[in-house]
């Protein structure tokens, strides 16, 4: 990764962004930091293959200039920087909250006074007025076991015109427990951004506090083994629930049994069905001997052909395609303008994918296809799950076979000034920055996939009837908690 | 009753046995001769271990993530209680060896429900592990249907509350409404290391665990709890369960 650094002024953050742009780069997180003296920054990261340019012009009092105008990428960062940091973005369009949230106290202001009284702010109705048009709200709590967010849709009759999603439920406040002193401990509270990302989030924090070059040969491709595990579970779970929420049951239930075969042997490998405690900083935690190298290859050789079946069943039928074909299309124009990350955007037409445009880890031996569709719907979505699937079991087989002997722990050396970690998790980029002054961390910045992906559905879900919309999310299946932080 | 369900489980070479299956253990952190090092202590990024005049673990803390065993040689395992009916049930100290838990829920709610329990889930900010644990307890390995055990849409339908994660001052509200919601006899269960106490995020924007809003019944350890784990908690609280 070649990392530079830039500070414009205040005025000129805009056309520099946009320059970047022009050249190819994409905008991959924004935050708000309060350096020690001076004025706060907002600090604009952009990445194109493995290049990454920091941005940082100065904010002033409690407000920043808006740079959405032009660069609508970073509208919902803007939206969050609003709510987290408390700095209102002159000029921005779309001033919708994004979450849940109180007034009077910005949780992650470094000025923060606990004792302030908050209140919270009813959210918003969606503004849609007219004869028959209704507005039905759902959540916090739904009716399935998944994670709070409140979604309103404005319906007329079955249809869907406008839907907003106000989340923030799960906030816990990652980002400030991650800051101060640099301790073993903190990874794992990044293990726990979100549950079914945990080796993702843990590589990410690894990847901000180790020295590039410092991991052993043989601890990268156990990294590789434990992420492309994650990722199978993610969208063998992702596809299921596909199944489920069209009432298709019997390859729900299989998938559900395969998604459980999965854990299994993340459980036998690595000693915990969600892969904690493997990864630490300088390499990793468990190896791997050779006869659970001969496991794992009997496993997948059995997992794979279940999934093949499994596939079989699902696009052979004509009742499921017609709940999935032309469901919640996501243009592919709109998902190139707001950079749209992971299985979402690669199922409309962009084919981001980190572990092929900046190789970390294992993943600089190893080949890699990166599926793409263009349909955008549900369908296409499923499609690159299951290619996604067969690719990920591919790359298990190839790390297993590179493995060579050797350690699997280095020194991970001491982080000082800017870091950043980009890895692809299951659900797309995910990026870790920190700024660490004097082996402390005065910001810990987390920009989950989610949170791009989540403004999405706003796009995909109008047009829909309100049945499909269950449908429409479990081809998404965004975490609500790394979203929130 | 576990071994007959196991038919249902196509045997294979890598299958796992019927114990790996269905008693998994949960392996808590114990000393062996401590010599109040404090070690431990200094590793344990949740406070769960406390060193006074005597070595003490407070497992609704613990996040088992095992740092303390890397730190100390004299560490050694024990097997953790599925589940405890009070907060100080939870509380190990070195002469105090950890025992199955095995106390079963007051009279009012096993005598109310019968063999049969109704699940809501409320997600109070959990990192989405223990919801996933929770859609495997359905899967066909555990399918807790049969046990009489079921997730049931509404808290109108409810006889359980089973909330995760800990209670985030956004969710602090619905979670009163949702109990409010749901009829008597009802029970609040506590399940993973955040909803019993916050665990590593108790110093964050929440509340602390549960009981800071509302008062669990019982809480079952783990992070996240493994399935079969869960389902033996309920099942022997209940008294459902024929040993």
């Amino acid at each position: 990764m070649i990392l530079e650094q830039e500070s414009v002024a205040r005025p000129e953050l805009s056309y520099a962004v946009q320059g970047y742009v022009a050249e190819g780069y994409g905008i991959v997180n924004m935050y708000m930091s309060e350096p020690l003296d001076g004025p706060a920054q907002v600090n604009v990261l952009m990445r194109r293959m493995d290049s990454v340019i920091r941005l940082t012009a100065p904010a002033k009092e409690v407000e920043f200039d808006s740079i959405s105008g032009d660069n609508p990428t970073a509208e919902i960062y803007e939206r969050l920087i609003r709510e987290y940091n408390g700095y209102e973005p002159i000029g921005i369009r779309n001033d919708t909250p994004v979450t849940y949230w109180r007034t009077g106290n910005p949780p992650l202001r470094k000025d923060r006074d606990p004792s302030v009284e908050e209140s919270r702010v009813p959210l918003p109705h969606n503004g849609i007025r007219g004869d028959g048009i209704f507005e039905i709200p759902v959540g916090p709590v739904h009716a399935g076991v998944i994670e709070p967010g409140h979604f309103r849709f404005s319906v007329a009759g079955e249809s869907v015109i406008k839907l907003n999603v106000h989340l923030g439920y799960t906030h816990r406040g990652v980002e400030r427990l991650m800051e101060g002193p640099i301790v073993p401990g903190k990874i794992h509270i990044a293990e726990r951004i979100s549950g079914d990302t945990t080796v993702a989030n843990s590589l990410a924090y690894s990847h901000v506090m180790e020295d590039e070059g410092s991991v052993p040969e043989r601890a990268g491709y156990i990294r590789v083994i434990a992420a492309e595990l994650e990722r199978l579970s993610s969208n063998i779970s992702a596809v299921g629930g596909i199944c489920t929420d069209t009432a298709f049951s019997v390859p729900s239930a299989r998938a559900s049994k395969l998604h459980e075969d999965v854990l299994r042997m993340a459980l036998k490998v690595f000693g915990s069905r969600y892969m904690h405690n493997v990864v630490v900083p300088g390499g990793v935690r468990k190896d791997i001997s050779s006869e659970m190298s001969r496991y794992i290859e009997r496993s997948l050789i059995a997992l794979k052909l279940d999934v093949l079946d499994l596939e079989d069943t699902m696009m052979t039928s004509s009742t499921l395609m017609d709940r999935m074909e032309t469901t919640g299309i996501l243009q592919p124009d709109i998902a190139k303008t707001y950079r749209t990350v992971g299985p979402i955007g690669r199922a409309s037409g962009m084919s981001l994918d980190v572990r092929k445009e900046m190789p970390y880890d294992g993943y600089r031996h190893l080949g890699l296809l990166v599926p793409s569709e263009t349909g955008g719907d549900v369908l296409a979505r499923t499609k690159v799950r299951f290619r996604e699937i067969y690719e990920s079991i591919d790359l298990i087989f190839q790390s297993v076979a590179l493995m060579d002997d050797g350690p699997i722990r280095a020194d991970a050396g001491i982080p000082e000034g800017f870091r950043v970690g980009i890895v692809e998790a299951p659900r797309g980029e995910l990026v870790h920055c920190a700024e660490i002054i004097d082996g402390k961390v005065w910001r810990y910045s987390i920009r989950d996939p989610s949170l791009v992906d989540w403004p999405m559905m706003s796009y995909a879900v109008p047009g829909n009837v309100v049945p499909d919309f269950p449908l429409i999310n479990k081809s998404f299946s965004l975490s609500y908690s790394g979203n929130d932080l | 009753m576990f071994k007959g369900c196991l038919i249902n489980v196509i045997s294979k070479k890598d299958a796992m046995s019927k114990d790996e299956l269905f008693e998994s253990k949960l392996i808590m952190p114990f000393p062996k001769d401590c010599t109040h090092c404090r070690r431990c202590e200094e590793m344990c990024m949740t406070s769960a271990i406390t060193i006074d005049d005597e070595w003490r673990i407070d497992l609704g803390r613990c996040t088992f993530c095992m740092d303390c065993m890397d730190a100390c040689d004299r560490m050694e395992g024990a097997v953790a209680p599925d589940y405890s009916l009070t907060r100080e049930g939870l509380i190990f100290s070195e002469s105090e060896v950890p025992a199955p838990a095995d106390g079963r829920l007051p009279k009012e709610f096993t005598k109310a429900l019968g063999k049969s329990v109704g699940i809501r889930e409320i997600d109070t900010g959990s990192c989405n592990a223990c919801e996933s644990e929770i859609n495997c307890c359905s899967n066909p390995y555990y399918d807790m249907g049969r046990f009489g055990l079921k997730i049931v849409a509404s808290p109108r339908h409810a006889d359980v509350l089973l909330v995760t994660g800990p209670m985030t001052e956004n969710m602090a509200e619905a979670a009163v409404r949702t109990y409010d919601a749901a009829p008597f006899p009802k029970a609040v269960i506590a399940m993973g290391t955040c909803a019993i106490s916050g665990g590593p995020f108790a110093d964050g924007d929440v509340r602390g665990g549960t009981d800071s809003v509302l008062k669990a019944d019982m809480y079952v350890t783990g992070c996240p709890p493994s399935p079969d784990r869960l389902i033996r908690s309920i099942l022997t609280a209940f008294g459902i369960a024929r040993r």
